[in-house]
């Protein structure tokens, strides 16, 4: 299903480009999303998702197909799939920046979700509903995003906001409705447990093949 | 499928319920009747580490209630109470109605009226209905309390503006003009499934014969949530019962719902069987007003 949101910012379309550059900050735009590390060119993630009592732990990684300066555009695939088995999902993002005023940048993102398994039993409607609600909520902190990076680049900027260029001037807002994010630390711990037994048994398999 | 661990709690007061959930908040789930969220266990959609069963609480959650704010709901009260209470038939005629299109009779003896309006499932005939009968919810956390207009209530697909921490252990249906009329009309594969389409209808006649004094209208099935039609109630209300009115509500019906998709059904159908619905349910409403 294809999906398409759009928003205009207050800033040049060279520093809302200059966003992309930090994907980690891309990333934390995306309600209930972690950043976990970095493999080559694959950025990894997790992503929290519970909707009413549906929950779903998604866990994959997001990479640029394309990066064109020139046009403005960028291309970002993401797969990932559900630590549970319930699902798995990919989708094809589409971003394009196009300058409205000297000032001001409109931004185009097109998703092209598709998802199988359990959850994509729900129909497209549902799923086109809550990803549609998820892309709105991640437009909306890019917006921000996209706001606190031009006011930081921007000269003589003395705002407190303005003087945190990293991700932390970033405001990840709540989503309620999505209960995002504060489970991670919980469902984490419980994955840590789970991985214990194999780990322990790899390990004696290992002292015992190697000693005996 | 089996579900995935999970630890059970059964609290005997109300009191130690919501301490529970506040401790395990959004890793809890409330258990009443559990025929939406067993089945979601065991196909593992939903895995809660901890599961909070009311079963224990006593009675004033398993009330049916006629007070002042009109008919009052508890947590625990089961669909096949509500048919047999003969105050809720009285109170909320459209309400006992519309459970007869829910399920089957297993399912309703152990399903909950505040179970279904938890689940939130887009498809469900009780958020339509308490969408036009503008219900109101109670949640209560370890907090404090809240009431939430229907309106207000149902956010999404499976989405309620109940937070992770509360528990719905009140819905309250308010009281309705006697001369008022509700119908609620849906098709479904099988009886007892979850319906392609479904209209529900709350009407009361003005003075002249074709004039309408109130309209509320629903649809189900056909969007990602419930929605009331209000530029179809206004032109009811501004047209009357009058073949230019009905054209104009159904094409503002067609507006304002989105449906999908699936193997069972086109948004074409789905579409077409809407209107048709609410012309089948407007029909039955007025001649049923007209004939009192």
């Amino acid at each position: 299903m294809i999906l398409n949101n759009e928003f205009v910012v207050e800033a040049p379309v060279e520093r809302a480009w200059a966003l992309l550059d930090e994907v980690e900050s891309v990333i934390s735009c995306m309600p209930g999303a972690t950043y976990i590390g970095r493999e080559g060119g694959d950025y990894k993630v997790s992503i929290k998702v519970k909707v009413g009592a549906i929950s779903a732990n998604f866990q994959g990684m997001v990479q640029f197909l394309e990066k064109n300066e020139a046009a403005r555009t960028a291309k970002i695939r993401g797969t990932g799939k559900d630590l549970g088995g319930k699902a798995s999902a990919s989708a094809t993002i589409n971003v394009k920046f196009e300058p409205v005023t000297a000032a001001r940048t409109k931004v185009l993102v097109e998703t092209d979700l598709a998802m199988t398994g359990r959850l994509a039993q729900f129909g497209g409607g549902v799923i086109a509903d809550i990803a549609s609600r998820l892309i709105e909520q991640f437009t909306q902190n890019l917006h921000a995003a996209v706001l606190a990076q031009a006011a930081s680049s921007a000269p003589g900027a003395a705002a407190p906001i303005a003087a945190t260029p990293d991700s932390s001037g970033i405001t990840q807002q709540e989503v309620p409705e999505l209960n995002l994010g504060p489970v991670i630390a919980a469902s984490a711990l419980r994955a840590v447990k789970r991985a214990a037994v194999p780990v322990l048994f790899f390990l004696m398999g290992w002292i015992f093949g190697r000693f005996f | 499928m089996k579900p995935a661990p999970f630890i059970y709690h059964a609290p005997a007061t109300l009191a130690e319920c919501l301490q529970l959930l506040a401790q395990h908040n959004d890793e809890a789930a409330v258990l009443a009747g559990g025929q939406s969220l067993l089945p979601l266990m065991r196909f593992r959609l939903a895995q809660p580490a901890h599961l909070i069963a009311i079963r224990n609480i006593a009675d004033d959650l398993r009330s049916i209630r006629n007070t002042d704010d009109g008919l009052a709901i508890g947590a625990g009260v089961t669909y096949i109470a509500v048919q047999r209470s003969a105050e809720a038939r009285a109170a909320c005629p459209g309400l006992v109605n519309a459970i007869e299109l829910v399920a089957h009779p297993a399912v309703r003896t152990r399903g909950t009226i505040c179970g279904n309006l938890c689940q939130a499932d887009p498809a469900s005939e009780l958020p339509a209905i308490a969408l036009i009968m503008e219900a109101r919810f109670k949640l209560r956390s370890a907090s404090g309390e809240r009431v939430v207009a229907a309106k207000d209530y149902f956010l999404g697909p499976y989405m309620t503006a109940r937070k992770s921490d509360e528990m719905l252990t009140e819905v309250v249906f308010p009281r309705r003009p006697s001369e008022e009329k509700v119908v609620i009309k849906e098709i479904t594969r099988l009886r007892g499934g979850f319906p392609l389409a479904g209209v529900a209808l709350a009407l009361m006649r003005g003075k002249g014969s074709t004039s309408l004094s109130s309209v509320a209208l629903a649809c189900f099935g056909v969007n990602a949530k419930q929605i009331r039609v209000p530029e179809a109630e206004a032109a009811l209300v501004s047209h009357g019962y009058t073949a230019a009115g009905i054209a104009a509500a159904a094409d503002a019906i067609d507006r304002a719902i989105h449906p999908h998709a699936d193997p069972f059904a086109s948004v074409e159908y789905r579409r077409s069987a809407t209107r048709t619905l609410f012309q089948r349910a407007i029909k039955e409403a007025h001649e049923e007003v007209s004939a009192q």
